[in-house]
């Protein structure tokens, strides 16, 4: 026959687009069901000590960072989790010797987020791109073995958690406003993009299961609609939500995008103080584009030669820690402020400059003091399920050097 | 039997004189002959055998079984067989270099594709994930935009052949069935190849009138979605003015998404049009943006959610709360009839007009939004929480604006 389905006008391949004899092979093939028992292969242990690959955090905790660099570590075979790897010729990903099944994936994710979070020999920064490269090669065992629907949701909820937690410590500085460490290992746009794979499959899967009622499904509902804040796919899906994902925190959520679909930054605001701590952090990763939208708005209709706008007041309006923080949000974007007034004046807004760094929110990072940052991750916010390890090593403080 | 030995004449008939239209209806799901056909079994392939081109034999072959599996009301199967027409179809389509008589036959089969998916994929437990977007099985949807995908691009490779015989004909009522397959499994994105493919195809005003207008139609629904109000206008108008008068449901369906596209632009629908094409739903919508009253909008919002959910106007609904603050303050300003106003009349108005809970911030980032977006001309003090309004023409016409 001398047709052939290939001769294609390349540009009108729709992104995401699989050919479908490509399509029709993955369908007829079962997906491969892991057999490692352990977070980590044996075999990979034996490469990585050889090769002197094994991470400060997978060892006893009677190493010390010092030796790092002196000598190569051994692990502890209890410790060892399984590191990302790219799909590459000539590496097997579908080996089941070297994939984990649900249950020691979640146990993977459990350890990570309970007991490495708390490993006090590295700071956060170091442990947090151990943890985020070994969820990675989670997610990767998942989608390998795509195995049913509710062992996958339980894997990727905490996932999540950690990812928006990170994205609101990521990249902030100190108080004293000394650059953190953090800047050399953690990227905000590799972070962001692991947090919104999960959290599309996530639901995904939450469609799959359909009436089944997963406990924390409306918190990550809630997420979505904090982190595509004001965007028609992700408001068209949260009006059509059913009523019983319809929580507290999901209607919050949603009215707050909604605010903010209609750009009233001062409505977002107020409603956002409605949120729980958690979506609360979510919900700050928006505020440095709200501000910016905010200021820009304000910079015209208040603009004067004459008046002034009390930088009290703004500092209220956009929730900013203080009035320090407040104006040098103006001054970045050009906006002069003297003796706490602020000169809105037409034109001398720097609408091409970047947004603020985001250092927090005070009543957001109060509330973290109080809270276990394992049972944040875990969602255990009653801590009636708090594990013993974690009551013992409650010192955490994320930032600390 | 001597009935179904002249169906299989008749195809044949067709085929040898190339008349592309008659054969289409022969091979439709929708023709007279599906009542007729009852079985299917060894002997009515040795009649297909006996009677038909032997090109044609697969074609047919698969068109009968899935005239038989339809009358047994085996959806799933039916869909299967389908597209097994198609794509004997289109082999035998892109064989017949500079020649496009089959069109006709490719949109028939195309078409009953589309709709045999959609009956497949309601049967429970059938042809996979429902066709949802649920990242599990495909559904028979998706499935069916794939080979539908495939004739799309024998059509728009099809670059030697003359105007008069090229293929290309066939680009926009494909894209028309696209569309509507995307429109169902909510995958707008994948438009913007098909749109682009069509914008800078020489044939584009040349199609079909009904075809052109299928297309703006849902070129302007996605304008929409992406919150392009003119561009929506400007598709949707035209699908509106040159869409037959006897096309009432149709002229409806466009209706739905034009009026919140015109009132966001400041063109009011009277209520006789609404009336004509009863969606009196969007009369008190109207109604409540034209007199400022929010709460009204908001009433309505509510009372019609479901189908303002449906129809996907939901969102840009929400939108004209922002033309209904403008006329409340429009309205604030005429009845003083002074340019400079105090916060403490407009946070009155918006009490009484949206609900008590309103505070005096909330009032002014409302006015500053307007004020932003030119749609009332003016500035703000703060000190002396007043607005200060341009001389001339503080509130300006909105269809002046876009």
């Amino acid at each position: 026959m001398a047709y052939s389905t290939s001769d294609t006008h390349p540009s009108l391949t729709p992104p995401g687009y699989i050919d479908p004899k490509v399509k029709k092979e993955l369908e007829n093939q079962p997906f491969v069901i892991g057999k490692c028992p352990q977070m980590c292969p044996v075999s990979e242990i034996k490469m990585r000590e050889r090769e002197g690959l094994i991470h400060l955090l997978e060892t006893d905790p009677s190493v010390f960072p010092e030796k790092r660099r002196r000598e190569k570590l051994r692990c502890d075979p209890a410790k060892a989790v399984k590191c990302y790897q790219r799909s590459a010729a000539g590496l097997d990903l579908q080996n089941p010797n070297l994939l984990r099944p649900p249950l020691v994936l979640s146990q993977t994710v459990d350890y990570l987020l309970t007991k490495v979070v708390y490993d006090e020999r590295l700071p956060w920064s170091e442990r947090y791109s151990f943890i985020f490269d070994r969820l990675r090669a989670v997610k990767q065992d998942l989608i390998i073995q795509q195995p049913n629907a509710l062992d996958c949701i339980r894997i990727l909820e905490p996932m999540v958690r950690f990812y928006v937690v990170s994205a609101y410590w990521g990249t902030r500085n100190d108080n004293n406003g000394k650059q953190e460490t953090v800047s050399a290992d953690f990227s905000p746009v590799l972070n962001r993009k692991q947090l919104e794979e999960c959290l599309k499959y996530l639901l995904s899967l939450y469609d799959e299961v359909g009436d089944f009622n997963c406990s924390s499904r409306s918190q990550m509902e809630a997420v979505y609609q904090l982190l595509y804040l004001g965007e028609t796919e992700a408001l068209l899906r949260g009006i059509v939500l059913p009523i019983e994902i319809m929580s507290q925190d999901v209607q919050h959520a949603l009215k707050v995008s909604l605010a903010w679909y209609n750009k009233q930054y001062s409505t977002v605001i107020r409603n956002s103080k409605h949120l729980s701590l958690f979506l609360s952090m979510a919900f700050s990763l928006s505020l440095p584009r709200i501000r910016r939208h905010a200021l820009d708005v304000m910079n015209t209709a208040y603009s004067s030669k004459n008046l002034h706008f009390p930088l009290e007041v703004l500092t209220c309006i956009l929730n900013f820690q203080n009035a320090y923080e407040a104006r040098l949000c103006c001054e970045n974007y050009g906006v002069t402020v003297s003796e706490n007034r602020v000169c809105f004046l037409k034109g001398n807004f720097a609408a091409d400059k970047q947004e603020m760094d985001f250092n927090g929110v005070e009543y957001i990072d109060e509330a973290l003091k109080r809270n276990k940052l394992c049972n944040l991750l875990m969602n255990n916010l009653d801590g009636a399920n708090t594990t013993n390890i974690c009551c013992d090593i409650d010192k955490l403080q994320l930032n600390e050097e | 039997m001597s009935s179904f030995t002249g169906y299989l004449q008749q195809v044949t008939q067709a085929w040898l004189v190339k008349d592309g239209q008659r054969l289409a209806d022969y091979l439709s799901l929708h023709h007279y002959h599906v009542k007729m056909i009852t079985c299917f079994n060894s002997n009515t392939e040795a009649l297909i055998d006996m009677h038909v081109d032997q090109d044609m034999e697969e074609m047919v072959t698969a068109h009968l079984q899935c005239v038989n599996a339809l009358n047994e009301k085996e959806f799933v199967k039916a869909y299967g067989y389908q597209n097994a027409v198609l794509q004997a179809l289109s082999k035998l389509f892109q064989i017949l270099k500079d020649e496009n008589w089959l069109l006709p036959v490719m949109n028939t089969v195309c078409l009953d594709l589309r709709l045999m998916a959609i009956k497949a994929d309601s049967v429970p437990g059938g042809g996979g994930g429902g066709g949802g977007d649920a990242g599990g099985k495909p559904g028979c949807l998706e499935k069916a935009a794939e080979s539908l995908m495939t004739c799309f691009r024998i059509c728009a490779a099809d670059n030697r052949a003359s105007d008069r015989n090229t293929k290309k004909w066939g680009m926009l009522p494909l894209v028309n069935q696209l569309f509507k397959v995307y429109f169902r499994i909510n995958k707008l994105h994948l438009m913007k190849p098909l749109i682009r493919a069509i914008e800078s195809s020489p044939l584009k005003d040349r199609y079909l009138i009904s075809q052109q207008i299928t297309y703006r139609y849902y070129v302007g629904r996605k304008a929409l979605f992406d919150s392009d109000y003119t561009s929506a206008n400007e598709y949707l108008s035209f699908a509106f003015e040159r869409c037959h008068r006897k096309s009432k449901k149709n002229k409806r369906l466009i209706l739905i998404y034009l009026v919140p596209v015109k009132i966001l632009l400041g063109y009011m629908p009277t209520r006789a049009v609404l009336e004509k094409y009863s969606l009196l739903q969007l009369w008190e919508v109207v109604e409540a943006v034209k007199c400022g009253r929010v709460y009204q909008l908001v009433a309505a919002m509510q009372k019609h959610q479901a189908f303002f959910i449906k129809c996907g106007i939901f969102l840009i609904l929400e939108k004209l709360k922002i033309i209904t603050y403008r006329n409340l303050f429009k309205k604030v300003y005429l009845v003083g009839q002074t340019p400079v106003i105090p916060m403490s009349h407009l946070l009155a108005a918006l009490r009484i007009m949206e609900g008590a809970d309103i505070d005096l911030e909330e009032a002014h980032c409302i006015l500053a939004n307007l004020i932003y977006e030119g749609k009332v001309k003016g500035y703000i003090s703060f000190t002396h929480q007043k607005v200060v309004l341009s001389k001339t023409d503080p509130f300006p016409k909105l269809s002046t604006l876009a």
